[in-house]
């Protein structure tokens, strides 16, 4: 004889209990009738079939309503009854992991795979998790401020092509792959044979976005100065030029610029401003991005803070270390001696989305007594923009998987493809490009997505004589059991949802 | 090394200076002032500067590392912190004093105003040096200055040979000295005094 109870309700008349993946609790509709006195807000549901049952513990009323649609008297109640997974919604969680230094790599200061994650979670709300499904090789950067907890499960794990279920055999959590799970149970008290449907349509390709693409190069600088109309031109073209040139103007006063705004702007841009001319080596290739032309400075823009090249800190913590500019320019050496290819000491900062560099004093060579723009080298990295579109290049990876030009697409903006070109003075020396790195961890990405969107098993559902109790899993999708007039049901649905009358999986989710 | 104003270079009390004599003054010459006067536009005081002549001067300007362009500006120092400065030939050494020429940019063996330090390039031709005013001369009467009257007395070096065409004019407050005696000269107040003189 097929049951069905809950704390403090009695005579149950009529159940249908809809157990399903995710975030959102698992729904079980009690009709019941009207009861002497309200039962408790939280308690056990429990479904039971002869030797076997199952129990959803700290499962609370969703709600109840009063029907009219008999004529029995007292009237009867609808209550909805939703398992623990009520309580994910209510909690929250704080934590900054996964930061990506400047070279792609993740900072060791904060560095947990998917699978520990989820264990933070789950600690962080008292409860216990079967996370071994989950990838232990996956770092996605997270930040979570107050973040639900519901809604911190579900990006995670979505993005990994895994999900989440409580097991109520062992009334524990427990994450699941997608696509890999138990068959359609065979008990003997199957009612009808099943049905097997076909997939949707798969698409031909699926890729990984990654962030944009960052470059580390050592970059000639030109010398450039501000004027009157606030246009920025070379050294050289500025209209205040003196007639002279600047061979014999001093930079602490620029005596021969007359006009005594020019001079102001003389003194506060010539020989302090410098812009991107080319690269060291000269020209404006980047050999390592195949495909990508690059002919003119802005597109290199904007330029960044940190270097990709890190160093430890004296925390022992791997920092990005900074730009840094070279060259051969006065040093203030009382004799008037330049620097070769000298690493500059004195202060600087950079407008990072114009590519330019102030120095705090102006910087020149001399010679022979004489003013020359000096030869400066400034190591910096940058991203890369298309000469068309002005966008930034990003780096992707593909994986075909049919016929046909669809492509699925997932951001995965941490990342990032990195190539750091080292320079022995003017020459690039040597590369070190994460591309191989980051392919790797595309291709787990790419795994989570195949099994999203390109599931093997066509879709199968299968209804039973009583209660049957599946574990879902990756592939068992939906639970519906039906108590009605002493009988009792169960419809097992894989690889898709079966039952129209619940909100199916997408509508669950939405708003996470 | 700092390569800001903070650096020792630009610690040193660098004077704005201007091209008197219509000509490029190269780097660390050493600069006779021919005035001062402030700017009225900018408010700088600013020395104009020319080539060492035969008039005897107590203290000099040092140009910078740059040249300055005829009727240019440029900054210079008196180098009384020490320095790099010019000379024309030889081989400075420490404990040396050299002085300015009439005529040319470097300093000279056995001159006044500049105790040298070093020698920095023999290439460049630079010396390390100090300058400190000159208080004392030595010299040769062109006349007889009697006590009580002043004359004139033709400068000699510090090896006895005759600085030509310069001189400084000095009071005798003591016996007549007769022309053509060597003596030496003390500022005292801004005049020159004979301390001493050959018999």
């Amino acid at each position: 004889m097929p049951t069905v109870a809950f704390t403090g309700i009695a005579a149950i008349h009529k159940a249908t209990i809809v157990k399903s993946r995710g975030v959102r609790p698992s729904k079980a509709t009690l009709v019941c009738s009207i009861q002497g006195s309200a039962p408790p807000s939280i308690g056990t549901l429990t479904i039971a079939d002869g030797n076997s049952s199952e129990s959803w513990q700290e499962a609370a009323i969703a709600w109840a309503q009063r029907r009219h649609i008999t004529n029995t008297s007292p009237h009867l109640v609808s209550v909805v009854v939703a398992d623990r997974r009520w309580k994910w919604a209510q909690q929250t969680i704080s934590g900054v992991y996964n930061t990506r230094l400047d070279d792609g790599t993740v900072s060791t200061t904060n560095k947990k795979s998917v699978q520990e994650l989820i264990n933070v979670i789950f600690q962080a709300m008292g409860e216990t998790v079967d996370s071994s499904a989950a990838p232990n090789d996956l770092y996605p950067f997270v930040n979570w401020t107050g973040t639900r907890c519901d809604k911190a499960i579900h990006k995670l794990l979505t993005l990994v092509g895994c999900g989440i279920v409580i097991d109520y055999q062992t009334n524990q959590a427990k994450v699941y792959k997608r696509g890999t799970g138990a068959l359609l149970p065979a008990t003997g008290t199957e009612i009808e044979p099943s049905v097997t449907l076909t997939t949707g349509p798969s698409p031909s390709k699926l890729r990984v976005e990654c962030g944009p693409v960052l470059i580390q190069s050592k970059i000639k600088l030109q010398a450039i100065a501000k004027q009157k109309d606030g246009a920025i031109k070379l050294v050289n073209d500025v209209d205040y030029k003196p007639t002279a040139g600047w061979a014999n103007e001093w930079p602490m006063d620029f005596a021969g610029v007359t006009d005594e705004t020019d001079r102001a702007l003389a003194r506060e841009t010539v020989w302090r401003w410098f812009a991107i001319k080319e690269f060291a080596e000269g020209g404006m290739s980047i050999p390592q991005l195949f495909g990508v032309s690059v002919t003119k400075p802005t597109q290199l823009l904007p330029l960044r803070e940190r270097l990709l090249e890190a160093d430890n800190d004296h925390n022992s913590v791997q920092r990005q270390n900074f730009p840094y500019i070279e060259g051969d320019f006065w040093y203030k050496a009382d004799d008037g001696t330049n620097s070769s290819h000298k690493r500059y000491s004195g202060k600087f900062h950079l407008l990072l989305d114009v590519g330019i560099v102030i120095f705090e004093n102006p910087v020149f060579k001399l010679t022979s007594g004489d003013i020359e723009e000096p030869v400066l080298y400034l190591t910096v990295s940058h991203y890369v923009r298309d000469a068309n579109t002005d966008g930034l290049i990003y780096y992707y990876r593909d994986r075909s998987i049919g016929p046909g030009s669809s492509t699925i697409s997932e951001s995965v903006p941490e990342l990032t493809r990195t190539i750091a070109r080292i320079y022995t003075n003017t020459s690039p020396s040597s590369v070190i490009d994460n591309q191989a790195t980051v392919d790797a961890e595309s291709d787990k990405y790419l795994d989570a997505m195949q099994v999203r969107y390109a599931p093997v098993d066509p879709p199968t559902a299968m209804r039973y004589r009583g209660f049957v109790f599946p574990t879902l899993d990756g592939a068992i999708a939906q639970v519906v059991h039906r108590m009605y007039g002493g009988k009792a049901e169960t419809d097992v649905s894989r690889g898709y949802e079966d039952d129209v009358f619940s909100p199916s999986e997408r509508q669950r989710e939405a708003g996470l | 090394m700092s390569m800001d104003y903070g650096s020792p270079f630009f610690q040193k009390p660098w004077v704005k200076v201007k091209d008197g004599g219509g000509v490029a003054i190269p780097p660390f010459a050493v600069l006779r002032i021919a005035s001062v006067a402030r700017d009225t536009t900018t408010g700088e005081i600013i020395y104009t500067v020319g080539q060492p002549n035969t008039t005897f001067y107590r203290l000099y300007l040092v140009n910078g590392p740059m040249e300055i362009a005829a009727s240019g500006y440029g900054w210079a120092t008196f180098l009384g912190n020490g320095g790099l400065v010019l000379y024309d030939t030889g081989t400075p050494a420490l404990g040396e004093v050299w002085g300015p020429k009439s005529g040319q940019w470097g300093l000279t063996k056995w001159r006044y105003g500049f105790e040298i330090l070093g020698q920095h390039s023999s290439t460049d031709l630079l010396a390390h040096a100090i300058q400190s005013p000159v208080n004392s001369v030595y010299g040769q009467t062109n006349g007889a200055i009697n006590k009580g009257s002043s004359g004139t007395v033709d400068l000699y070096d510090g090896n006895n040979a005759a600085i030509t065409s310069t001189s400084v004019t000095a009071t005798n407050r003591f016996a007549n000295v007769a022309t053509t005696k060597k003596v030496l000269c003390e500022i005292i107040g801004g005049t020159w005094l004979l301390s001493a003189a050959e018999c």
